[in-house]
């Protein structure tokens, strides 16, 4: 472990703590335990502190990945059928949902889902209009 | 697609049961360009800005029944020629001679089955 984070000095204090307890030099014990305990703080120091990425976290949003031409497209076909009251609007939610993967609207997305399934088209509309507003989009 | 889509006829359903609307849908989806209202006063908002080929009106609904949007389709000479094909629970032959005096042409019997509804939209189309 000293080797691979290239902490050579606690390595050697740590062998000079391991002689001196084997000879049963304990005069000397107690400096060479201030060594090791020192070396291993300038270790640790060195190493960055990150938390661990959580299973659970939303992947980050992406939006200079987003293919806005084809997102204004989709989402102004999607609220003309709306508008209309068109069932059709049901099969254009999941090519929305590929598209806005990773642009952060991971809620809006949802209520838009369960707002067109439920028939509940103003909510889908006004979920619609959020989105926009989300991605500073404009429909045409 | 969407010329595909255009170059179908539209089915417009009203319906205050969502769930009807629904059943419908996935009968006669594949066939037809579905639209839907859930209420008579949506219904004849949909009527001023869509043209559908047939609409399919659910007869009991709570802000204006079926015959009174019928009645008013009939009188609107935008609307007046599209096909309507009342859905109802009700069966007697007053019911009936009604829905054909406001200007009905047929009748789907709930509960809706495919093989009840998709014949007599055919029927009318064809």
């Amino acid at each position: 472990m000293a080797g691979n984070l290239a902490a050579t000095d606690v390595f050697a204090a740590a062998t000079a703590v391991d002689t001196a307890i084997r000879q049963s030099e304990q005069d000397h014990l107690s400096a060479l335990l201030d060594d090791l305990h020192a070396s291993l703080q300038t270790v640790l120091s060195g190493i960055p502190v990150a938390p661990p990425p959580s299973p659970l976290a939303a992947p980050p949003a992406n939006r200079t990945a987003l293919d806005l031409p084809r997102v204004t497209q989709a989402l102004a076909k999607l609220d003309g059928l709306l508008k209309n009251n068109n069932l059709a609007a049901k099969k254009h939610l999941a090519p929305l949902h590929d598209l806005l993967a990773f642009a952060g609207v991971a809620e809006l997305l949802a209520q838009l889902e369960s707002c067109v399934n439920s028939l509940d088209f103003k909510g889908a509309q006004a979920a619609v209009t959020a989105i926009t507003q989300e991605l500073s989009v404009a429909l045409p | 697609m969407d010329s595909a889509l255009s170059a179908r006829q539209t089915v417009l359903i009203v319906d205050d049961t969502p769930a009807n609307i629904e059943i419908l849908s996935s009968i006669l989806g594949a066939e037809y360009e579905i639209l839907f209202a859930t209420s008579g006063r949506e219904a004849l908002a949909l009527v001023a800005t869509q043209s559908p080929d047939l609409i399919l009106l659910d007869i009991m609904m709570p802000d204006m029944d079926g015959y009174e949007i019928c009645k008013r389709l009939k009188a609107n000479p935008q609307t007046q020629n599209v096909p309507v094909i009342f859905i109802t629970a009700l069966s007697g032959e007053a019911d009936e001679a009604r829905g054909l005096d406001v200007g009905a042409i047929d009748y789907i019997s709930k509960p809706i089955s495919a093989p009840s509804s998709r014949p007599v939209c055919a029927t009318t189309f064809n």
